[in-house]
């Protein structure tokens, strides 16, 4: 057989797999975006860490999560140290395409701080540099889903 | 001098089909064929760099990138020596003209040199045609600057000389080991027997390789960036053959071309270099041995001894096929490519199903599957009958004998074309139960298919044939041994490819219509064509035997 014909042969066999593979597959939506539909709050009491975690229940009959943490000393950003919350929270379904949640809050700067990483994203820590009030953080998707969880936080001195 | 361009002449004139110079009119027909060839083979590379380039399979940027190129390319470099290798073994050392050429008033090494020019002339035509077009493909997707152009000539030239010369360097220990292999016969049953072996460990690695769900789409993103490390690695692992390419086509940086840089500068004169050195050294290696090694395949040692058999009288058609199943087996050339397809061909179909199995088809990949089997059995067994285009005119002058000999002459013809038949066969055969299987025949349909497969390659043996007794090469063979452009080798193939894509196309679109009765209206074809090639050979063989 001549180094052409081989080459050739060579080509269409690579190729029926190609077009095959183009061509006759079964239909898939591929990428399909999933949005976030709950967010979850799954922190438990630690009393260790003065941690107290409740239920509470609005006025329009609205169910949500309060946390009430023991205020120590003044949080230390760059020591991390001091009185400190970590939200542990999840994200239903858990194949959503965009998992990322931004947090706002009703307390004052000088009193609390969300923690960014190098990359600037907010991870769920909270630092206080003061004892509070109740005041409300909002765990919100950063999807087009718009999906919100409403805490109540109170770090008390 | 003058002697040497009398044999380069001489022998041009057999190697180069050059008879269209005598007419003005035939080498216009020539220049615009050859013309039109090359355009053509061109615009088919260029149009699947040109898939490649505006999908973004190979590169983020637009075009061809260099370390992708440069595979095709060394693979291509690569078959070509290695077909230089055999080709140049059979022209130097086995050539039936070296019989006549050794014993012309001139020197050893005038003949050697006539047979290299002889051998460049003819590999530097060859690859304007084979290496040519890439070259052109790839500086058209590329944007390359004009002046790459009229370059392409001189990197022809060179890639030519550097072929050869380093072909002409290993056909020395090549002939060694062939004249060895065939004195020592159970030695080159085991080589064969290890290379077929080898070649089937490598097709279960890969299968085992296979992965459970083949989406090349879906996965394309880490599909992508897997290719971008194996290129990235055969930069690295393989640096020598990314050189080479460079050498010749330049430097890609991102989407603009550098050509004639100093590293590519470097490169043509290491390769310049190279060349030189290994032609002289093949001279002074070859200058004392030429003549023996020249020589050698045509001396025949008296053996001292002879063990007696006991004469078996077979009858006309049984004692024919005997003799032709010694001298197939006899003849490496042709015994072991009949045994690689006959191996290899269910081998790599089982490769092939496995890899359809593992992609999760709708019903038309189904039957493109099917297809693509049809397709490429039919492409590897009609291909094998190149070696039945040439198989009345290989035996040179002594094919004449076939009218002489007291027997009917259907007998001998047909004993000939018994082996390919028996060999190919079994190939189809076991193609055909494999792809049965993964593709859930009944037993009644994968007989209908095997029948109607073996039928289309009977037909097309039929045929081929008959154009070797319509238009034999007698000539040529009896002159030189061998037969560089034998137009029926080439016709022969030519529409073996059109006839598996016909009745691959045929398949398709009838298994569309009705899965059922498509394997009957196959059968239909393949008998009709089997029985109306069969006729026409018959035919021809009473018309050019008549005087008996």
């Amino acid at each position: 057989m001549k180094k052409s014909v081989m080459i050739i042969i060579g080509i269409i066999y690579v190729a029926s797999i190609v077009v095959i593979n183009f061509f006759g597959m079964k239909v898939f939506v591929y990428n399909k975006t999933i949005d976030v539909e709950q967010i979850v709050c799954l922190n438990k009491t630690d009393e260790e860490k003065g941690i107290v975690v409740s239920t509470f229940e609005s006025y329009n009959g609205e169910t949500g999560t309060a946390i009430t943490i023991k205020f120590d000393k003044p949080a230390n950003k760059n020591l991390m140290t001091g009185t400190m919350l970590q939200l542990d929270l999840r994200v239903l379904p858990d194949n959503a395409t965009k998992k990322e949640l931004s947090f706002t809050s009703t307390a004052s700067d000088e009193e609390v701080e969300f923690f960014t990483d190098e990359s600037g994203k907010q991870t769920g820590l909270i630092l206080f540099y003061n004892s509070t009030s109740i005041f409300e953080v909002f765990v919100k998707s950063t999807d087009n889903s718009n999906v919100t969880l409403r805490l109540k936080i109170w770090a008390k001195a | 001098m003058k002697g040497l361009k009398t044999l380069v002449m001489m022998q041009l004139k057999d190697k180069l089909d050059m008879s269209f110079a005598k007419s003005v009119k035939q080498t216009i027909f020539r220049v615009v064929f050859s013309l039109l060839k090359f355009a053509v083979i061109t615009a088919v590379i260029y149009l699947a760099f040109y898939f490649l380039s505006v999908l973004r399979l190979t590169s983020l940027n637009k075009g061809i990138p260099t370390n992708f190129f440069s595979i095709i390319f060394s693979i291509m470099i690569i078959l070509g020596i290695v077909v230089e290798i055999i080709g140049l073994n059979k022209s130097l050392y086995l050539a039936k003209d070296n019989q006549v050429l050794l014993t012309m008033p001139t020197s050893r090494q005038t003949v050697f040199f006539s047979k290299m020019i002889v051998y460049l002339c003819y590999e530097f035509v060859r690859n304007i045609f084979y290496i040519m077009p890439l070259l052109v493909a790839y500086g058209m997707i590329n944007a390359m600057p004009i002046f790459y152009y009229p370059w392409l000539i001189v990197a022809n030239l060179i890639i030519t000389l550097f072929t050869t010369s380093i072909a002409s360097l290993l056909s020395i220990p090549f002939l060694f080991l062939s004249l060895f292999l065939k004195r020592v016969k159970v030695l080159e049953y085991l080589v064969v027997g290890c290379v077929l072996g080898g070649l089937f460990t490598l097709i279960i690695l890969v299968i085992n390789a296979i992965p459970e769900n083949i989406d090349i789409l879906g996965n394309w993103g880490t599909i992508f960036w897997d290719l971008q490390d194996v290129f990235s690695s055969y930069m690295s692992k393989c640096y020598l053959l990314y050189r080479f390419t460079m050498a010749i086509v330049g430097f890609r940086y991102g989407v603009s071309n550098v050509l004639f840089g100093g590293l590519q500068m470097q490169t043509l004169l290491i390769i310049c270099a190279i060349t030189a050195i290994t032609l002289v050294a093949t001279y002074f290696i070859i200058k004392p041995l030429y003549f023996r090694m020249a020589s050698k395949p045509f001396e025949f040692t008296k053996k001292s001894h002879i063990t007696n058999k006991r004469n078996v009288f077979h009858s006309a058609f049984v004692g024919s096929l005997k003799k032709e199943f010694i001298m197939t087996s006899r003849s490496g050339e042709k015994f072991n490519p009949l045994i690689l397809t006959t191996v290899l061909l269910p081998l790599a179909i089982f490769l092939m199903n496995k890899i359809f199995g593992a992609m999760d088809t709708r019903l038309a990949g189904t039957y493109m599957s099917l297809s693509f089997n049809i397709l490429l059995i039919l492409l590897v067994v009609l291909s094998t009958n190149a070696m039945v285009a040439k198989l009345y005119s290989e035996e040179g002058l002594s094919g004449f004998l076939n009218k002489t000999v007291p027997a009917k002459y259907t007998k001998v013809l047909f004993s000939k074309l018994v082996v390919y038949a028996v060999c190919m066969g079994v190939s189809i055969l076991a193609s055909t139960v494999i792809f049965s299987a993964f593709s859930k025949f009944s037993v009644l349909q994968g007989i209908i298919m095997y029948l109607s497969l073996f039928g289309i390659y009977l037909g097309h043996m039929f045929w081929s044939a008959s154009l070797d007794i319509m238009n034999p090469q007698t000539e040529q063979y009896a002159t030189t041994g061998t037969h560089a452009n034998n137009p029926n080798e080439t016709k022969s193939t030519l529409i073996g490819f059109l006839i598996s894509a016909i009745i691959t196309f045929i398949f398709y679109f009838l298994i569309t219509e009705n899965a059922n009765l498509v394997f009957i209206k196959i059968f239909g074809i393949a008998v009709a064509y089997f029985a109306w090639n069969l006729y026409m050979y018959l035919s021809k063989i009473k018309t050019f035997f008549k005087e008996k």
